[in-house]
């Protein structure tokens, strides 16, 4: 009898268990919590190439820091930026966009109102927003400074006295700390450190021959305003004076490799300070809940094509870092292949902070790829624009009439002042009239810069398709110096496996490989040439160059 | 024995268990059969056009404006909160039909080219090919089709004949019930016995009819003493001003003496349809038909500062009267938010017709039927378009928690409302909710996407004109 009933009343606790799970099952899963956004920090560091920091199998140890950020993190093997400009190519990051279609394609334009920053859209979501940096580009020209300060709380480009001089001015880490412990919100911090761009020379000698007693010892090794990088070209210093070249003096192996260690030189000591701000970083517990972006904008020439500096878009200049530390994502050491773009960020991050992706945004989040997810063929191709930016500078010194106005210029020769205005005359006035502007206008206009060459890349290969070759045929900076008058090809190819360097065209060999990137091509220029943006214009001195 | 005791019991709680969830499954399915199926039914779709629902005593307007539609909703299903996905009738009533959005479909404006050389007038037919009418899916089960319209917009010069048996348009454009009603019924008396899809349409709210009788002023509560005198030119003549300027410099007066005309329009041509109902019942049909009274957009007077329709995307042309009435007395009022697009598919489930797996892709809406036996309480997000002219380039996203995201493409302006606090659209909140209007803007996108509509094209107006060759060049300030 005790039996029964004991087991009576184990029925009906069985049976109760089992409608009790069934409706449970049913009511479906429950909501998750809300949990605080992380901060975030982005390092935007100009200037430097992957192949000369050390974790990505550089011979020297220039990156103890950046590589140990690297070790918490993923670092992005083949990572290629839009553009070869320090605010073209960052903005594109900023925003996701190739600069043709969000507008931003020189230093004179401005971002339309209607597209998002990624301070403005962490704005919207209550972050509090910083920029520190010291690369003048973004202060010192009015229309870069109104479109990168959108929605920043602190916009701290300071500008010290000669102000190309000011990238090597360390960023003052109490400022920065002030701002990131101050306030419940999550932070957005953005770091543009411009210390490794030239000039080179302004850091403590640490590598290579510290005795050089060469030719170029005693030279600024800067772009502008004295330097001597634009005057070097194919082993050869050409010493002008008031514009015309006085002395061509012969360079050998060890005076380029003399600019190389004092390019180095900077990269450790920038290095150095990223190092500090990082541990002052953990030593203050800032760390554990922020996602740290490290990313470079461009890389550099350093002789591979005759000349040093950005200039191009060889992957010299657009292979550049990229190290995403996310502390939720448990993934450290990790090295990933594939090829991924500038314009990935913004999208990845957004992922990451749980915010809804615009839908201007043309990169591809890099979450799936992170999480060994996405397919093989992810970004199978990448694009870059190149503005014909030194060149639209020499044209930009002539006015209305076609004259050559600025006796700053640095070459000035009646032939050069010649080929300019008949160039003017029959190439830029007619463009000028099919868009219905004046001529002066359509110089320092979007679609003049428009008139520019692409590159599509994979692992393997890449194409530039060279629309403006013919205008680089004849105002090419370094043509002009060294009197070259080698003719370009509309398009040239790479064979990036067998010539990383890209110094040989081998467009006719692969006629296959060149269609098919051809054909992959176009629909992205058909994109551009559809696309209508009201982009405004600020116009302004050009006196960095 | 005690084991054997023991070992019962415990296979009769398995046993128990297990028969509680069949019960329970049986029980579901059973709710889950449609209660409204109406296999065979014939379906009458009437159709009202630029009546907004805001100006229905039924959806809360204080004026006996339409009896008879009132009266056969108390009899059916209300749908309060129906929005339209196009803000005029050539793009609007194709909606209706293809469940697709306006830039899917593609009927989004009355010429395709306008020129000196060339005018090319748009046809469904030739436009969009291979997409499926509702009156070809009834047609293909085996119904008639038929239809009576008001010409304009819904004429069969514009393709919206595809799928119909027989599809009269009124003699005169912009006919009223008084021109579609009596073809109608003189075809239902002679085929009653056949199974047929019907599509009765007026325009006799429409600004482009006076009333007959002249207005009597029976809604105007106030003695009226403005300029304004009503009639169709003075209509046609404050739409193309509002056009031009933006904007009308009338007074408050001026507008409730408008909506009075329009009150009245709406009372006569419900006075007709009630005529048409009740010989529509005398000869029994009734006892077997699906009524679905709705209109495919509103008329603007004032609410915005401007007249007519097609221009905005407004609640005052989306939010439309809808009225479903089964042969059974069913009935219920729906306040959930659903689509026009949601027609299509509820026709189809309900009537039982068979569709291949292309239209049923083809259907951007979805059934309405678990929403009216209540099984699904929450309704849908509404994105309409409007290409109006090309004047204009607008689309918008109305959710279900009462909010209207509206995106301007000439000018990349975008508006913000909050429904519940401000139906009447009146305060844009686009600077003061900017997380709100940032997810909007991104979730209306992914409809933009969908669509397959290159917007490139959108930022750039010019001129197709709907009303003969009147094409109205906006005024800049």
């Amino acid at each position: 009898m005790l039996y029964k009933k004991y087991f009576l009343l184990f029925a009906v606790i069985f049976l109760s268990l089992f409608g009790l799970i069934f409706w449970l099952g049913k009511k479906g899963t429950t909501e998750f919590t809300k949990e605080e956004k992380p901060n975030l920090i982005l390092i935007s560091v100009d200037s430097l190439r992957s192949d000369h920091v050390s974790s990505y199998g550089y011979y020297r140890q220039t990156t103890p820091n950046i590589d140990n950020l690297a070790k918490e993190g993923i670092l992005f093997k083949n990572y290629i930026t839009q553009s070869y400009l320090t605010p073209i190519s960052e903005m594109a990051l900023h925003t996701g966009m190739y600069p043709s279609l969000s507008g931003l394609t020189s230093f004179e334009t401005v971002l339309p109102e209607n597209i998002l920053t990624l301070a403005q859209i962490l704005k919207i979501y209550n972050y509090r927003t910083a920029a520190f940096g010291n690369s003048p580009e973004f202060l010192v020209y009015p229309a870069l400074e109104e479109s990168f300060s959108r929605k920043f709380d602190i916009y701290n480009f300071k500008d010290e006295g000669e102000w190309v001089r000011y990238r090597n001015k360390t960023l003052n880490q109490n400022e920065i700390f002030n701002f990131l412990k101050e306030g419940k919100e999550p932070f957005f911090l953005w770091l543009a450190i411009g210390s490794v761009h030239s000039p080179y020379d302004k850091f403590p000698r640490v590598f290579g021959d510290l005795n050089y007693q060469g030719p170029l010892k005693d030279y600024f090794l800067d772009w502008g305003l004295g330097g001597i990088l634009p005057w070097i070209f194919n082993n050869v210093l050409y010493k002008t004076e008031k514009g015309e070249i006085i002395e061509k003096i012969n360079l050998n192996k060890e005076d380029i490799q003399y600019v190389i260690d004092r390019y180095d030189d900077g990269i450790f000591a920038t290095d150095g300070w990223i190092g500090n701000f990082l541990k002052e970083l953990k030593k203050r517990g800032l760390d554990r809940n922020t996602i740290i972006v490290l990313a470079s904008e461009h890389g550099e020439e350093l002789g591979e094509h005759g000349y040093i500096h950005h200039y191009d878009i060889f992957d010299s200049t657009i292979k550049t870092p990229l190290i995403i530390k996310n502390p939720k994502l448990n993934k450290k050491n990790v090295v990933i292949e594939n090829q991924v773009q500038s314009i990935d960020i913004l999208p990845t991050i957004l992922d990451f902070l749980n915010i809804p992706k615009t839908h201007q945004i043309e990169g591809s989040s890099l979450v799936s790829l992170i999480s060994d997810q996405a397919s093989k063929n992810f970004n199978e191709y990448v694009f870059t624009e190149r503005v014909p930016l030194w060149e639209v500078g020499l044209i930009a010194r002539i006015d209305s009439e076609g004259k050559v106005t600025d006796e700053r210029e640095p070459i000035t020769t009646p032939e050069l002042i010649t080929s300019l205005e008949q160039y003017f005359e029959s190439t830029i006035k007619k463009q000028a009239a099919f868009y219905n502007w004046d001529a002066l206008q359509l110089i320092k206009s979007d679609s003049f810069l428009l008139q520019q060459d692409v590159a599509i890349r994979t692992n393997e290969w890449k194409l530039i398709y060279r629309k403006s070759r013919d205008f680089q045929e004849k105002f090419s900076w370094w043509r002009v110096l060294s009197n070259d008058d080698q003719q370009m090809k509309d398009y040239e190819l790479y064979n990036l496996a067998l010539d990383p360097q890209e110094k040989e065209n081998v467009i006719d060999t692969y006629p296959v490989i060149a269609e098919n990137l051809k054909e992959e091509l176009e629909p992205f220029l058909k994109n551009i040439k559809e696309r209508k943006i009201n982009v405004p214009i600020r116009k302004t001195l050009q006196e960095y160059f | 024995m005690k084991k054997l005791v023991l070992f019962l019991i415990l296979i009769i709680s398995i046993l128990g268990g297990l028969l509680g969830i069949r019960i329970y499954e049986i029980y579901e399915k059973r709710v889950k059969i449609n209660p409204l199926q109406c296999k065979d039914c014939n379906v009458l779709i009437v159709a009202f056009d630029a009546e907004q629902a805001r100006h229905l005593p039924c959806f809360g307007y204080p004026k006996q404006t339409a009896p008879n539609q009132c009266s056969i909703a108390k009899e059916g299903f209300l749908f309060t909160n129906a929005i339209v996905q196009g803000s005029w009738t050539i793009p609007s009533f194709m909606s209706y039909f293809t469940s697709m959005y306006p830039s899917e479909h593609g009927l989004i404006n009355k010429f395709i080219k306008y020129s000196e050389e060339e005018k090319i007038i748009s046809n469904f037919k030739n436009i969009s090919p291979e997409i499926k009418t509702l009156a070809e899916v009834f047609k293909e089960n085996g119904y008639t089709t038929v239809g009576f319209t008001g010409d304009a917009g819904v004429g069969a010069q514009f393709g919206y004949n595809k799928g119909f048996d027989i599809y009269i348009d009124s003699p005169q454009p912009f006919g009223g019930f008084e021109n579609s009603a009596p073809p109608a019924l003189e075809w239902l008396k002679q085929n009653k016995d056949e199974k047929f899809f019907m599509f009765l349409h007026s325009y006799g709210v429409h600004g482009q009819n006076d009333i007959e009788e002249g207005f009597t002023g029976m809604f105007l509560d106030f003695d009226y003493k403005g300029p304004l005198k009503g009639g169709k030119e003075e209509q046609a003549r404050l739409r193309e001003e509002g056009l031009a300027k933006g904007r009308l410099d009338l007074t408050e007066e001026d507008y409730k003496f408008w909506r009075a005309i329009y009150d009245e329009k709406i009372y006569y041509e419900d006075q007709k349809f009630g005529k048409f109902w009740q010989e529509f019942k005398t000869l029994g049909l009734d006892k077997n038909t699906i009524l679905v009274i709705l209109a495919d957009h509103g008329t603007e007077f004032g609410e915005h500062q401007r007249f007519d329709h097609g221009m905005t995307l407004y609640d005052e042309l989306l939010n439309v009267p809808l009225i479903i009435k089964f042969p059974s007395s069913i009935e219920g009022i729906i306040k959930d938010q659903v689509r026009a697009i949601d027609l299509m598919p509820t026709l189809i489930e309900l009537t039982g017709l068979k569709i291949d797996e292309k239209t049923k892709n083809q259907m951007k809406g979805k059934s309405l039927i678990p929403l009216m036996t209540r099984q699904e309480k929450i309704g849908r997000n509404a994105f309409s378009e409007t290409d109006y002219r090309n004047y204009t380039h607008k689309k918008s996203l109305r959710t279900t928690d009462g909010w209207k995201f509206i995106y301007t493409f000439e000018n990349d302006e975008k508006e913000l409302y909050n429904l519940q606090e401000d139906p009447k659209e009146t305060k844009n909140l686009i600077l003061e909710e900017p997380q709100k209007a940032y997810e909007l803007e991104q979730e209306l996108f992914k409809y933009i996407e969908a669509t397959g509509q290159d917007t490139n094209k959108l930022k750039e107006t010019d001129c197709l004109p709907v009303y003969g060759e009147i094409c109205t060049e906006k005024i800049n300030e």
